[in-house]
């Protein structure tokens, strides 16, 4: 418990750190599914830490030993935990709580609004929706069945290739279910601040994801480049649409260029073995840390029966 | 070019979308020709025909052949359903995905560079 406590933290901070390199360097859809998945392990692996490192302090106030019965002069002799550190857990936990409450209710409802707007869309059974307003815009809608959303100017501005990139592109977040995975990484990083870049670096996963997916579809990277290329050119600085502050989604459209120009992403083995390694870490050190915590316990209970 | 399968629902929004970019009502060879994807001309028919079964498209005699356009809903119904969902806030523009966001404009002279590489190698 000494070590084995602190290390999801450790481990998070490390995969807070490492993960935009990870999005630009791992292929896309293994990068979407080791980010989000990772993140969710490491965040519930910190939680679990911080709650331990609380018990610790939390099983010293008299009524809560009697209540466990073990006796608090055995718990606070063994305690390897410093005061300050447990209750420094102990003030963030509900601090932590609230804002994974408030993500969730949050995300929860933007996906609710999202199916119930794909529903009032008029529907023509193709899954296109196409915007007469003025403006450069493409996106997915995910709903049942999802929309892909552009806008006319959009489609008459582009070669027929790359509008079939554009529509790959976005169909590719719909079958794949991006959102869920965005949304994810959301909670996790709104539990635990050390995952603070990982939203921003799955959702470039994703869009990376769905770039290689078109330049599949159409059998051509470079085209698929001109496209998001073009696209993005054209649409200028105009802002999109309302609404779209989208700082924590920022997407870097030349580092997706750039990747779409550059070799086809390669499969790197060692990349992510360290990367499951950090998160199997984090679990296993927090399952540890679980069961001394457990034996510290179960001491300080055998004190008082011995008495 | 090469390419793969595509799903025949990956065909009718790409048809359809050809005639939104067109704007006017097309024939099959027409649509075959806008795609430019080496779509054989009897897919192409049978896209049309789908799509005008499902109300996606109208058609009207032309010539010999039937002419198809993109039917145009209540003007501005969808504009409308999303300019609502987008203006209820960030989290909802975040579960969009959208195709290229409005930031970091300063990098436009490095796309710019890259557009130029990839025409001379692609296209």
């Amino acid at each position: 418990m000494r070590v084995d406590v602190y290390l999801p933290l450790v481990m998070s901070v490390l995969f807070g750190l490492l993960a935009p390199q990870l999005a630009r360097r791992l292929p896309p859809a293994r990068a979407t599914w080791l980010l989000s998945i990772g993140s969710v392990i490491l965040a519930a692996s910190a939680a679990i830490a911080l709650a331990l490192l609380a018990l610790t302090f939390l099983g010293q106030l008299p009524g809560i030993a009697s209540f466990g019965h073990w006796t608090v002069g055995a718990l606070r002799r063994h305690d390897p935990v410093h005061r300050s550190v447990a209750l420094a857990a102990l003030v963030a936990i509900p601090v932590l709580a609230a804002l994974v409450v408030r993500a969730t209710i949050r995300r929860t409802q933007a996906i609710v609004d999202a199916y119930r707007t794909c529903r009032r869309l008029p529907d023509q059974g193709t899954g296109l929706v196409v915007l007469s307003e003025p403006g450069i815009t493409a996106y997915a809608v995910p709903g049942r069945p999802g929309r892909i959303v552009v806008s006319r100017e959009l489609l008459t501005v582009l070669s027929p290739a790359q509008r079939r990139v554009v529509l790959a592109h976005e169909q590719a977040h719909l079958d794949r279910h991006h959102y869920r995975h965005v949304a994810l990484v959301t909670v996790a990083a709104a539990l635990n601040p050390a995952l603070f870049r990982l939203p921003r670096a799955v959702v470039f996963a994703t869009e990376r994801w769905a770039d290689e997916a078109a330049a599949a579809a159409i059998g051509n990277r470079a085209v698929a480049a001109t496209a998001l290329a073009r696209t993005r050119l054209l649409s200028g600085s105009r802002v999109p649409s309302p609404g779209c502050a989208m700082a924590a989604a920022a997407t870097h459209v030349t580092a997706r260029v750039q990747a779409l120009l550059a070799e086809p992403p390669r499969t790197r083995p060692v990349l992510t073995a360290i990367v499951i390694g950090i998160v199997v870490v984090a679990a296993f050190a927090v399952g540890d840390a679980s069961w001394d915590a457990h034996q510290l316990f179960e001491l300080a209970q055998n004190v008082s029966y011995s008495r | 070019m090469v390419k793969g399968r595509r799903p025949s629902g990956a065909l009718e929004t790409e048809v359809l979308a050809a005639l939104w970019a067109s704007g006017e009502p097309m024939t099959p060879a027409q649509v075959q020709e806008s795609l430019d994807s080496g779509l054989a001309y009897t897919t192409v028919m049978t896209i049309l025909s789908r799509l005008h079964d499902k109300g996606a498209v109208t058609r009207e005699r032309s010539g010999r052949a039937y002419a198809y356009a993109a039917v145009l809903d209540q003007p501005g119904i969808a504009a409308a359903q999303m300019r609502a969902l987008l203006d209820r806030g960030e989290d909802r523009a975040a579960v969009l995905a959208r195709f290229v966001d409005g930031l970091s404009g300063a990098d436009e002279r490095a796309l710019v560079d890259l557009v130029r590489r990839a025409d001379t190698r692609g296209d």
